[in-house]
């Protein structure tokens, strides 16, 4: 079993994210769509919207960055 | 009070010996019942008793330490299983309790002729087992001959009242439901701790005590499982729209009727529509309600209260809350209920009360009121009624947190005896076009409790200037603002503590302990309930293998069969032997996975490790990891860069040497540095690494070198202490 590549932690079942990550990252592609009928933005427009405000969780931010430095999880 | 020496003890044909929990109980009681309320406190080194005269008989009343007997396994070896147990003197598996071995000595000598035992500890499951341990063991007397004395408060006519009507026979089913919640305590914390910390050892060699429990488990959970969905939290946007009108030279903010709209469109369309619109008042609906005193203090409300107002920590109210009932200053703190009983002399409490200069007038007030009948909350407690004022004067100057806990206990109690308080809340619906907005007052109309309960009531009263139905209202200004939802808060301990209540986890006597030992073995972090990486690897590895402990239904089925023996239903024996097998296959499927679980448990381990030293990239050679360093040499903390071993890199910053410092992931706004929170018994603070340079930091810089200055020159003042 590998790591996560974000954490250390083991990696999940479903890819080399550890559950947290994972489901972070899940949650970022269901919140998408809201975020798109809204504003009506772009994926990259929505995470750097994403990224700017304090409600966002810890792990997301984390996965945004490791999306950010060219990681396609 | 007189102190003579144990040889000029006085002699009589009929001794009663009382067992008290704690010594400042022993000396209440003791001046209580002697006749002229003077007893002799007889000194044997650095502990006594008292002795004295009532009704021809000699009373000894002595007093615990709390527990003087603990658990202890009876194999030897720091290893699991561990399923048998006897009861030792406290001093020999403690051995920060080397004062309960003087005290044991003393019960043991004046337990000697001895007619009579009487237990007098609080009248609760621990302390019951105290009593009968302490008569057990301490006293090798037989159990079942020794009388009770039941009381809620400390005051000497309860304990006159106590004495002369106590028990002829002790609590037995109270005591066997204490010993069989001790046993099974420590049956699942002993055994789990050492697998888990055994686990670690194996796979690492550290000796890292990494703890679990009965009730711990589930707590965990709780706060792991909101850790979690704050930190996987997306948010998502929506937008209020804001409207502003003005009537009698006053701004009025109204309220649109859909509290979120959910796309920028909608919100643009619904501000063009209003902007500059004249509404018109459709209807105005008045609505009156009565609010009725709130209900008495159990523990669990005085400890929420005392959060909501104070700040302060549940198991910081409740010490308070202790230390004012060992004073006669309250009723018993550890209790469930919420209700008055009408044997509880009410007058006497006010007019003792009265003679509080700061209470006068309040009392004075629910006299005038007439009414002298307290209200009633649901909750209740057979053991103790709802926490109350004694009405006894404090003997002397409360220190501030008392006083608050105490004023908070007082005008609580007054509020009970208050009219129930009426209020009137006004809608207003505004139409403009198809929109509806509304316009909302508040209006009190009588206060009633609220001013026997003030400051510890606010109601923001909003006033309406005068409308009435078909009013105009031109629509001065609107707006729409985008706003993001959030994610539920974090724990506090007053929240986590409520939670722990609803779910029926512990006790009221054990859950704030509970909630402070996550924070105390490193499981989260600050009293916020974040959870630390290693709280993380222990929920993990029990959630892969051993669920049940973090199971809150595990240990509500435990509770109710603990209750079950204090309700005299079930046997101990039964209990624990269930428990033991249970206790057994889990442990043998621990132990087979014992490497695996070791391994995840280190790795969390060392991610914690490292989070609590690393503060971030270095700014000076971009390369390195600034990491909080210990200086080998003066054993002073410091930053420095994980480079300087290699010679690449000296970048180094000076730390502020008392407190508990935890790097946060968040940047300077004035140098860009990273910041860091320091946590001492004071209040926790946050700075900069570059704290000493800093611009926006050298007011902080100031204040501490003016405070150090002040410290100094007093020292000098003060001369020849050193």
């Amino acid at each position: 079993m590998s790591d996560c590549p974000i954490c250390g932690r083991p990696s999940g079942h479903n890819g080399e994210l550890c559950q947290y990550h994972q489901l972070a990252i899940d949650n970022l592609h269901e919140g998408e769509e809201t975020w798109r009928s809204a504003l009506g933005i772009d994926w990259d427009s929505y995470l750097d919207h994403l990224y700017a405000l304090d409600e966002l969780g810890l792990w997301v931010r984390e996965v945004i960055e490791y999306i950010r430095s060219g990681n396609s999880p | 009070m007189r102190s003579v020496p144990a040889n000029k003890r006085r002699d009589r044909l009929s001794r009663v010996l009382i067992i008290s929990e704690k010594p400042t109980a022993a000396r209440r009681i003791a001046e209580a019942l002697d006749e002229h309320s003077t007893p002799d406190e007889i000194k044997s080194g650095r502990v006594s008793y008292y002795e004295c005269e009532k009704d021809g008989d000699t009373l000894l009343v002595a007093y615990a330490l709390g527990h003087l007997f603990e658990l202890k396994q009876t194999e030897k070896g720091w290893k699991y299983p561990r399923l048998s147990t006897e009861w030792v003197p406290k001093y020999e598996v403690d051995k920060k309790a080397a004062e309960t071995k003087p005290i044991i000595s003393l019960i043991k000598r004046i337990s000697k002729d001895v007619d009579q035992f009487v237990v007098a500890t609080d009248y609760d499951i621990e302390g019951s087992l105290i009593g009968y341990l302490t008569l057990k063991y301490a006293c090798r007397a037989d159990p079942s001959q020794a009388a009770r004395m039941v009381f809620s408060t400390l005051t000497g006519n309860e304990l006159r009242h106590a004495y002369v009507s106590r028990a002829s026979t002790l609590d037995f089913p109270m005591i066997e439901a204490g010993h069989a919640r001790h046993e099974v305590d420590w049956l699942y914390g002993i055994n789990l701790t050492r697998a888990l910390t055994l686990a670690i050892k194996e796979a690492s060699g550290w000796f890292k005590i990494v703890s679990t429990g009965r009730v711990q488990g589930p707590t965990l959970a709780l706060v792991a499982e909101r850790d979690r969905d704050i930190n996987v939290f997306v948010p998502k946007p929506f937008w209020t729209i804001l409207a502003t009108t003005t009537q009698a030279d006053k701004d009025l903010l109204l309220e649109y009727s859909k509290k979120r709209i959910e796309t920028k469109k909608e919100a643009d369309e619904i501000v063009r529509d209003l902007q500059g619109a004249t509404a018109i008042v459709d209807s105005i609906t008045r609505k009156k309600s009565l609010q009725k005193p709130p209900v008495p203090f159990n523990l669990s409300g005085l400890q929420s209260e005392s959060y909501r107002h104070f700040g302060f920590r549940p198991s910081r109210t409740l010490a308070i809350a202790q230390k004012l009932y060992l004073e006669a200053l309250i009723s018993y703190p550890r209790t469930g209920s919420q209700k008055i009983p009408p044997s509880i002399d009410t007058e006497a409490i006010l007019s003792g009360l009265k003679e509080q200069r700061k209470y006068k007038t309040l009392v004075n007030r629910v006299i005038e009121g007439g009414n002298l009948v307290p209200v009633q909350g649901k909750m209740d407690d057979p053991a103790h009624p709802a926490i109350h004022p004694t009405g006894a004067k404090p003997e002397r100057r409360l220190t501030p947190s008392e006083s608050k806990v105490y004023d908070l206990i007082v005008k609580r109690f007054l509020a009970l005896f208050g009219e129930t308080a009426a209020r009137e809340s006004v809608r207003a619906d505004i139409k403009a076009g198809t929109h509806l907005l509304y316009l909302r007052g508040l209006k009190i109309l009588k206060r009633g409790w609220m001013d026997l309960y003030d400051p510890y009531v606010s109601h923001k009263e909003v006033l309406l200037p005068p409308i009435a139905e078909s009013d105009e209202m031109f629509l001065v200004s609107v707006t729409s603002e985008m706003r993001y939802t959030s994610p539920r808060p974090r724990f506090n301990p007053s929240s986590l503590l409520k939670l722990l209540e609803k779910e029926n986890l512990g006790t009221k006597s054990t859950r704030a302990s509970i909630v402070d030992s996550l924070r105390s073995r490193g499981y989260t972090l600050g009293d916020r309930f974040e959870l630390s990486t290693l709280g993380y690897a222990l929920f993990e590895t029990l959630q892969q293998h051993i669920p049940e402990i973090l199971s809150a239904e595990f240990t509500r089925q435990l509770e109710r069969e603990m209750e079950s023996i204090q309700a005299g239903e079930t046997d101990r024996e039964g209990l624990l032997s269930h428990v033991r097998t249970e206790l057994t296959q889990l442990l043998e499927r621990f132990k087979e996975q014992e490497e695996t679980i070791g391994a995840f448990l280190v790795s969390g381990l060392q991610r914690y490790w490292r989070a609590k030293e690393e503060i971030g990239p270095c700014p000076k050679c971009g390369e390195g990891t600034l990491f909080i360093i210990r200086s080998p040499k003066t054993g002073k903390r410091f930053v420095g860069c994980s480079r300087y071993k290699d010679g690449e890199c000296d970048q180094s910053f000076p730390l502020p040497q008392r407190g508990e410092i935890t790097p946060l992931d968040k940047q300077c706004p004035h140098c860009g540095h990273a910041m860091i929170r320091v946590s001492s018994r004071r209040r926790p603070w946050e700075t900069c690494i570059n704290w000493t340079e800093c611009p926006g930091r050298q007011e902080d810089l100031k204040t501490l070198q003016d405070k150090r200055g002040m410290a100094e020159s007093s020292t000098k003042e003060g001369g020849t202490d050193e």
